[in-house]
């Protein structure tokens, strides 16, 4: 990122002038309070937002000129996991992690064997043909993250993914994402629990007020 | 290929998740349909009869009174020369008062009180099959009246003339109602799919996350609309043809007085299937009104 700034129309300024660089396989938590811009970046990063100012690179693509169609296909090498989950509810586990290979058009073999595995390595297997809307919210984090995994994605960007969940989920959470970071994966995680950071024990970019305050070991 | 098994299983999913909706739309889409077809169907008919009216048209030459019987020989080879002219046959005043007896049937004796046959001779022309329109008959009309010995030449052609304009008009009014009856079936069906847009609002945005193509998000909805559309078609033609046959058995009596000239037919093969790849294209135009109305990227 060099000079991002993101302003929302009204003027408001979500980020300001944030220069900031991550290298592939590095583990990143993303803290501030409320309001400090961490789902804003987030959300820049997989181009659900558009940045006002600045330039902003994501696996080597320039976001500000991307086609709609390399941004189709520059998803599918990033893992989003959202606080709320935005998982389908009327859909069993399997369904909404086939849902990732699916809009690849790969073959159903090939979709039922890597849906398993990803349910597999979130310990979900045994549920895989619950309905999602049936499933606490720890699991239905876990299948989020099941289905954020089983693309096998670059990056893996998190958004409050234990806001929801009690403190012995979330560090269950936690744990996959540091096996997942193990294999090499980039990991952003955007949380304002510093408990859950120092469990990690990994580097965090602090934000206050959509600035960057700094980076911090 | 693959892809395409998997738009297909979304659209069947869509479709089951919303079969009520859906069946309303169809049922929407069908009556406003039905308007359409039954215009078409009541305009195709009024052509086909107006057509058969003209097919058994025939010239009716009257001669001037005292033509001398002489000349009639001549007279009926210069007519079945001309251009056009499949036949001509002789009527002379006995005969056309006779005919007029036998049509007036039971009332005939009104004719008994004349002194003298008011009725003038006549030659009947019939006329070739190229020759049997409009233009045509006009045109040897008044080659006809130009002969000697001929009076007055009728083909009743004023009220074909008429009817054919009210045909016309027909088909303009019912051109424009068509017109809004289609605007109508895309309000309806692009309302459906908005509707549907809005429920499935957070698959959409989830599908763009994981990375769907645009395609593949819309092209459900596209199936969807075609469905009812075509569906929507089907089901008019479906009560059309029901309410044509109840018609039918209604007034097949009253059709016998008209000698074979009324003859109330369903749709051709041709037009049925017009009507429902026009229920497709209704379809498919609702699914771009509506994706028009609806496609934010997240």
């Amino acid at each position: 990122m060099y000079h991002v700034t993101k302003e929302f129309p009204g003027g408001v300024a979500a980020l300001k002038d944030i220069n900031l660089e991550v290298g592939r396989g590095d583990f990143y938590f993303v803290t501030g309070a409320s309001g400090a811009g961490k789902t804003t970046l987030l959300r820049l990063l997989i181009g659900m937002e558009q940045i006002s100012e600045g330039q902003l690179l994501v696996n080597g693509r320039n976001l500000n000129r991307i086609p709609p169609s390399e941004l189709t296909r520059l998803r599918r090498t990033i893992g989003f996991v959202f606080q709320d989950f935005k998982l389908l509810g009327n859909r069993t586990a399997m369904e909404n992690v086939s849902l990732a290979l699916e809009i690849q058009g790969l073959p159903p073999k090939a979709i039922r064997q890597r849906s398993y595995q990803a349910l597999r390595s979130v310990g979900l297997a045994e549920i895989r043909e619950y309905k999602a809307r049936r499933m606490s919210g720890g699991e239905q984090q876990r299948v989020a993250i099941a289905r954020a995994l089983v693309n096998n994605p670059d990056i893996l960007l998190a958004d409050e993914p234990t806001g929801n969940l009690d403190p012995e989920m979330s560090r269950e959470i936690m744990d996959q994402f540091l096996a997942i970071h193990r294999q090499g994966t980039t990991l952003l995680v955007a949380t304002h629990n510093l408990d859950l950071v120092k469990y990690c024990g990994q580097r965090r970019i602090v934000l206050e007020r959509g600035r960057l305050a700094g980076i911090t070991e | 290929m693959y892809r395409f098994f998997y738009i297909l299983k979304s659209a069947r999913k869509n479709v089951q998740d919303d079969g009520p909706t859906l069946m309303l739309s169809v049922t929407a889409v069908g009556f406003t349909l039905l308007l359409f077809a039954s215009y078409v169907l009541v305009v195709s008919n009024l052509q086909s009869m107006g057509k058969r009216v003209g097919d058994h048209l025939q010239i009716v030459a009257y001669l001037d009174k005292g033509f001398p019987e002489d000349d009639l020989p001549s007279l009926a080879e210069r007519l079945g020369r001309m251009d056009g002219v499949e036949s001509v046959a002789y009527c002379s005043p006995d005969q056309a008062l006779a005919s007029l007896k036998e049509s007036l049937g039971g009332s005939s004796g009104v004719l008994d009180t004349l002194t003298e046959n008011p009725l003038p001779a006549s030659f009947d022309v019939r006329l070739k099959s190229p020759f049997q329109d409009l233009a045509a008959i006009r045109e040897l009309a008044a080659r006809l009246q130009k002969e000697p010995g001929v009076q007055q030449v009728e083909f009743g052609g004023d009220w074909i003339e008429r009817f054919f304009d009210f045909v016309r008009v027909l088909r303009w009014l019912g051109g424009s109602l068509g017109l809004m009856l289609l605007a109508a079936t895309v309000i309806v069906i692009s309302s459906t799919l908005s509707l549907g847009f809005y429920a499935r609002k957070e698959e959409i945005e989830i599908l763009r996350l994981v990375g769907a193509s645009e395609s593949y998000v819309k092209l459900p909805f596209f199936w969807e609309a075609l469905l009812q559309g075509t569906g929507g078609a089907a089901l008019a033609l479906l009560i059309l043809w029901g309410l044509y046959h109840v018609f039918r058995l209604k007034v097949s009596g009253a059709w016998s007085l008209f000698a074979g000239w009324v003859r109330f037919e369903f749709l051709s093969p041709g037009a049925v299937i017009g009507i429902v790849l026009l229920g497709a294209l209704v379809g498919g135009l609702s699914c771009m009104v509506s994706f028009s109305r609806f496609s934010p990227r997240p």
